[in-house]
């Protein structure tokens, strides 16, 4: 879809400040938990005491009579349906059953926040306890209880969803999914191996932390039209479940998307449903904010895994073979895409492996849900994958930049199930990445350096669509049903808008995100947007431009091939002079035929990534994004402290609409995973959360930030908007896995259960070296 | 949070009445650092909040026989900007400045943070190394008492019900005194794993006084007099320091929470005791 080629472009690969930056440094913008109505109440949650119970009985007498109290659901007020993203597995409130501390019972909406606590608080609930499993591996056992019957049976989930993804195949028990994948012949390939390595890691549950809590505010009309307001990621995703949820036609709900305090997967998980529910009772609107408490609580989590890893290596330091069992622990419920489904793209590593088994399952257990965070299991896998490809190189005394460099993806690598690779920016993203980390210098005691390489699969199978509107002063309404939750989307579209159309920047507004006056998309999740959205966008401004010329043409009464377009200005090629302005020309339309402009465009992309089963036809795949992330850090072996000297982090990113933006979301990402793997952790204790505040929780600030070198590498992706691909997520796959091989070059340690912390450093240093640590420096 | 209602007496004697008259229902309000969060939570939920920020006293800081007098209102940040403190009680500024955060420090009070006994609060161990004392305001007058006698137990201290902590005295250091506070954490916002405060004094080449007091160990910030004992009298050498450090260790009784085990605790307070010591008598490790 090329129109343009790239010497001439002055708006894309700009790094123009964000259009909407100095609304939000000025505190001008209205997030989801500012949003308000007149005579709005306020909804609250009444959550589950137990981690798994049978309800006897939910007492509401003593709330409803509390004043200000004007109403409250039970699971017997909500819709008899089963709901879910992905697997319908769970009432809107619950019914007859409970499955994880926090598990919604019950909501309420009174005429202020006070209120609906103190009768949320007077809620009293009977329950009948049943036996809960808290561990994935215990889960799967026979003797575990059994959460959801419909495991037990061999019958497949009955999916409600529209979703692309496969879904099924023969359960286990408490298995939720289970993706098995297979190229070429592993166990043939081992026993042919020169050497044969295996490796078990596991990763630990962390909460997303966006700074704003889930906010929703819903609102009835007299004519039943459904109104909410909310800081979802994905409001045309939301509406869909909520018409499926009420059994209304999706049209007869309006979802706007208001400005977003980050979200990083969690905020699309249908929370919406209780001031929905609520406001459709009480016949007024009803605002919900959560609590940071219950954020940890029932916010969703990241989704923790048991990994094992098996390589069958030749003695020239080629990978001839890739086996990976994964467990995955979803929690009490499915609600987010399953991680099981993450081996399609990720469980082989970087590598050009011939022989490869996956067998991915998805476990539930009596916790908090688990939902899609940042990065999507990536860095799990990674965390075993590339730290036990450093293992693997120290043992065959090979560098570990140089065993990667042997076996990595190139431009036109066929990976594991068949995809032949464009567009892979890999290797210069590990030498830029060696280069800036001084790799293979000497290094001062204590002190190491780790390198861990990594790529994300393409876009998920979704659709974007954008209309661009040129208004009667020339100026111009972009439409789209993205979302911007801080990523800076609304910039890089109206870029993109302005380039294609050859509009100034400042004329293009953007307007996102409503399921009422916006056309259709997914919204913001998996690094999409940028190359599907900016599709949309770039086809609908394509579109309009071609309006243009062609009305241009009229006025001018030339030939349109002979115009072109800049800054808002249709002119002759050669002879600036002779043209119109688009002001003038949109004005002129505004009042004859053919009538205003009106461009449209939309895309439908992505979901490859390798097939479940061999043999399936090779093709061609653009726009897997690629990246390596270098770390030095240091290593105090009295206490096991871990300091950050330096991250490097580069990415091949395709092209970089604003390479500012593009470092931003690189530097954020990279600050979120080192806290991740160095300081957060969900700590439970009988399924209950012990540490559900910042307090107790390692959430980074500002003082936890060390320096980072963002390198920005641009492989065209011939399948995105001026050869764009995303970045969001992907900074933070590596960061594990580097911190650990850097720990292990610098003290010689091996972490394989995430987070490294100083604990667990300093006893894998005395199991190193027997004798107290406390006595050791009397010696010195 | 519950509605209470906020009262701000002018005068500490009618702060101390206002205290007798809601026994109970009442709780002191300083910065706010601890008693928000526990408001929020639940854990409290008083009738009447009662503010001293009207109290002029309360937040001054001055010099007090070759010591000071710091009132109880007197934020982080005046603490560790001050010349005086700086000049007087190094090792309180050395703590003040490891507390919390920016924002925490300039609205947070040293009162404030002493009156919740939260585990792992800095300035204690750093107070407790210089023998300092609190002045407590009551309706029968003001008592004094050692900061040792002050913390009592899990976020427990000796005030009454009607009472306020009105300041903290510090006394003059003996010449040659040296100290240090050092602070075993993970974040740069979190309370201590292990705080170790350290003053001494060597005469003739022997430790003449030594104080060593921990924090964030157990549910009071104390005296590691078994540690004092094994440096005291001695000449510092390697082996003392780390006899000093060891019998810190055992008569320690960490516990676990969700920061550290107590396991973790136990080491990081014989490393923390070595390296305060060390850096107190400013030998390179």
């Amino acid at each position: 879809m090329n129109t343009r080629a790239k010497g001439d472009l002055t708006i894309v690969g700009k790094s123009v400040p964000r259009l909407d930056a100095r609304d939000k440094a000025t505190g001008n913008v209205v997030y989801g938990v500012d949003q308000k109505l007149p005579g709005m109440l306020w909804g609250k949650v009444a959550r589950s005491q137990l981690p798994h119970a049978r309800i006897l009985k939910v007492d509401t007498s003593r709330a409803k009579v509390i004043p200000g109290v004007e109403c409250v659901i039970t699971g017997e007020d909500v819709p008899n349906r089963k709901i879910g993203r992905y697997i319908s597995d769970m009432y809107a409130l619950a019914r007859e059953r409970v499955r994880y501390v926090g598990e919604p019972l019950a909501a309420v909406a009174a005429v202020d926040e006070e209120t609906a606590e103190k009768a949320v608080e007077a809620i009293e609930v009977e329950y009948e306890e049943l036996p809960a499993v808290f561990d994935m591996e215990e889960a799967i056992a026979d003797s575990a209880p059994l959460l959801h019957e419909e495991t037990g049976s061999e019958e497949t989930w009955g999916a409600w969803s529209r979703t692309v993804h496969p879904l099924g195949g023969k359960k286990g028990r408490n298995v939720c999914n289970r993706l098995t994948v297979v190229d070429g012949d592993v166990d043939a390939a081992f026993a042919e191996a020169d050497f044969v390595f295996e490796d078990s890691f596991s990763t630990h549950v962390v909460q997303h932390c966006h700074l704003e809590p889930h906010a929703a505010l819903a609102s009835v009309s007299h004519g039943g039209e459904i109104t909410v307001w909310t800081n979802s990621q994905r409001p045309f995703e939301l509406r869909s479940y909520l018409a499926h949820l009420l059994d209304v036609p999706a049209t007869q709900i309006r979802v706007i998307g208001t400005e977003v305090g980050g979200g990083f997967g969690a905020k699309k998980a249908g929370w919406e449903r209780f001031p929905v529910l609520l406001a459709l009772k009480c016949g007024k609107p009803v605002k919900m904010v959560m609590t940071r408490d219950e954020e940890f609580i029932d916010g969703y989590t990241s989704v923790p895994a048991r990994i094992s890893v098996k390589s069958g290596v030749r003695r020239d330091g080629m990978i001839t073979a890739r086996a990976v069992t994964m467990i995955w622990d979803t929690g009490a419920y499915c609600n987010g895409v399953p991680p099981s489904l993450a081996p399609k793209f990720h469980a082989a590593g970087t590598y050009r492996i011939p022989n490869v088994r996956f067998d991915s399952l998805l476990v539930y257990t009596n916790k908090v849900p688990a939902t899609t965070y940042r990065g999507i299991g990536g860095q799990d896998i990674a965390w075993a994958i590339e730290t036990h490809m450093d293992d693997i190189a120290r043992k065959l005394g090979l560098d570990p930049v140089e065993f990667r460099l042997k076996n990595i993806f190139e431009e036109g690598s066929r990976s594991p199930g068949g995809a032949i690779l464009r567009g892979v920016g890999l290797k210069e993203c590990l030498e830029k990445t060696a280069a800036a980390l001084e790799w293979g210098q000497p290094k001062a005691a204590n002190r190491g350096k780790g390198i861990a390489c990594f790529d994300k699969h393409p876009n998920p199978a979704s659709s974007s669509c954008a209309v661009v509107w040129i208004n009667e002063d020339g100026n111009v309404t972009l439409l789209s049903g993205a979302t911007e939750i801080g990523q800076g989307l609304m910039t890089v579209l109206a870029q993109v808008c302005a380039e294609e159309l050859g509009v100034k920047l400042e004329s293009i507004k953007a307007v996102i995100g409503d399921t009422g006056t916006t056309p259709f998309d997914d919204g913001a999740y998996g690094s999409r947007l940028t190359e599907h959205a900016g599709n949309a966008v770039r086809l609908a401004a394509k579109d309009a431009r071609e309006q243009i010329l062609k009305a241009a043409a009229r006025w001018l009464e030339v030939s349109e091939d002979d115009l072109d377009t800049k800054e808002g200005r249709i002119f002759v090629k050669g002879s600036p002079d002779r043209g119109i302005s688009l002001s003038e020309l949109s004005l002129k339309l505004h009042r004859s035929d053919p009538g205003p402009i009106l461009g449209r465009g939309s895309y439908f992309g992505g979901g490859k990534g390798y097939s479940e089963v061999a043999g399936r036809k090779e093709r061609e795949e653009w726009g897997w994004k690629y990246g390596v992330t270098g770390v030095e850090v240091e290593v105090d072996t009295e206490t096991g402290a871990i300091k950050i000297l330096k991250v490097v982090s580069a990415h091949d990113v395709g092209f970089a609409i604003n390479p500012h933006l593009v470092e931003g979301q690189i530097e954020g990402t990279v600050v979120m995973g080192l806290a991740n793997f160095l300081l957060e952790e969900m700590q439970f204790d009988g399924g209950r959360v012990v540490n559900p505040t910042f307090m107790d929780y390692g959430f980074p600030t500002a003082l936890e930030c060390p320096p980072v070198v963002s390198i920005i590498v641009e492989k065209h992706n011939q399948e995105g908007p001026f050869g764009a691909k995303g970045v969001g997520e992907l900074p933070i796959v590596g960061i594990g896995a580097a911190l650990a091989n850097a720990v292990y070059d610098a003290v010689g340690i091996r972490i394989k259960t995430s987070p490294i912390t100083p604990e667990k450093v300093l006893r894998a240093l005395e199991e190193k070296t027997p004798g107290s640590r406390l006595t050791s420096s009397a010696e010195s | 949070m519950e509605d209470f209602q906020y009262l701000r007496p002018a005068t500490i004697a009618a702060a101390v009445l206002l205290l007798a008259q809601h026994k109970g229902k009442a709780r002191l309000i300083a910065g706010g650092q601890s008693l928000i969060p526990m408001l929020r939570s639940r854990l409290v939920r008083p009738a009447y909040v009662i503010g001293l920020e009207a109290i002029p006293e309360l937040k001054r800081i001055e010099p007090r026989h070759g010591g000071l007098r710091v009132g109880a209102m007197v934020t982080h940040h005046e603490v560790l900007t001050s010349p005086l403190v700086k000049e007087r009680a190094t090792i309180l500024s050395d703590a003040e400045i490891l507390v919390g955060s920016p924002a925490v420090r300039n609205l947070g009070t040293l009162g404030g943070n002493l009156c919740h006994n939260e585990v792992g609060a800095d300035p204690p161990p750093a107070l407790l190394a210089l023998g300092a004392s609190a002045v407590i305001a009551s309706p029968h007058g003001e008592r004094r008492l050692p900061l040792e006698t002050f913390f009592r137990g899990f976020l427990e201290t000796a005030l009454g019900e009607d009472e306020i902590l009105a300041y903290i005295d510090t006394s003059a250091l003996p010449s040659g005194s040296v100290w240090s506070y050092l602070k075993c954490r993970q974040r740069s916002v979190d309370k201590a794993i292990v705080g170790v405060g350290v003053v001494l004094r060597i005469e003739g080449g022997v430790c003449r006084d030594v104080r060593v007091a921990l924090g964030g160990v157990a549910p009071v910030p104390f005296r590691a007099k078994k540690a004092e004992a094994a440096f005291m009298g001695e000449r510092p050498n390697d082996r003392i320091i780390e006899e000093a450090a060891m019998a810190a260790v055992a008569e320690a009784e960490p516990m676990s929470d969700a920061h550290a085990s107590a396991d973790y605790r136990r080491k990081m307070i014989g490393v923390f005791t070595r390296r305060a010591l060390r850096q107190a008598l400013e030998i390179k490790s």
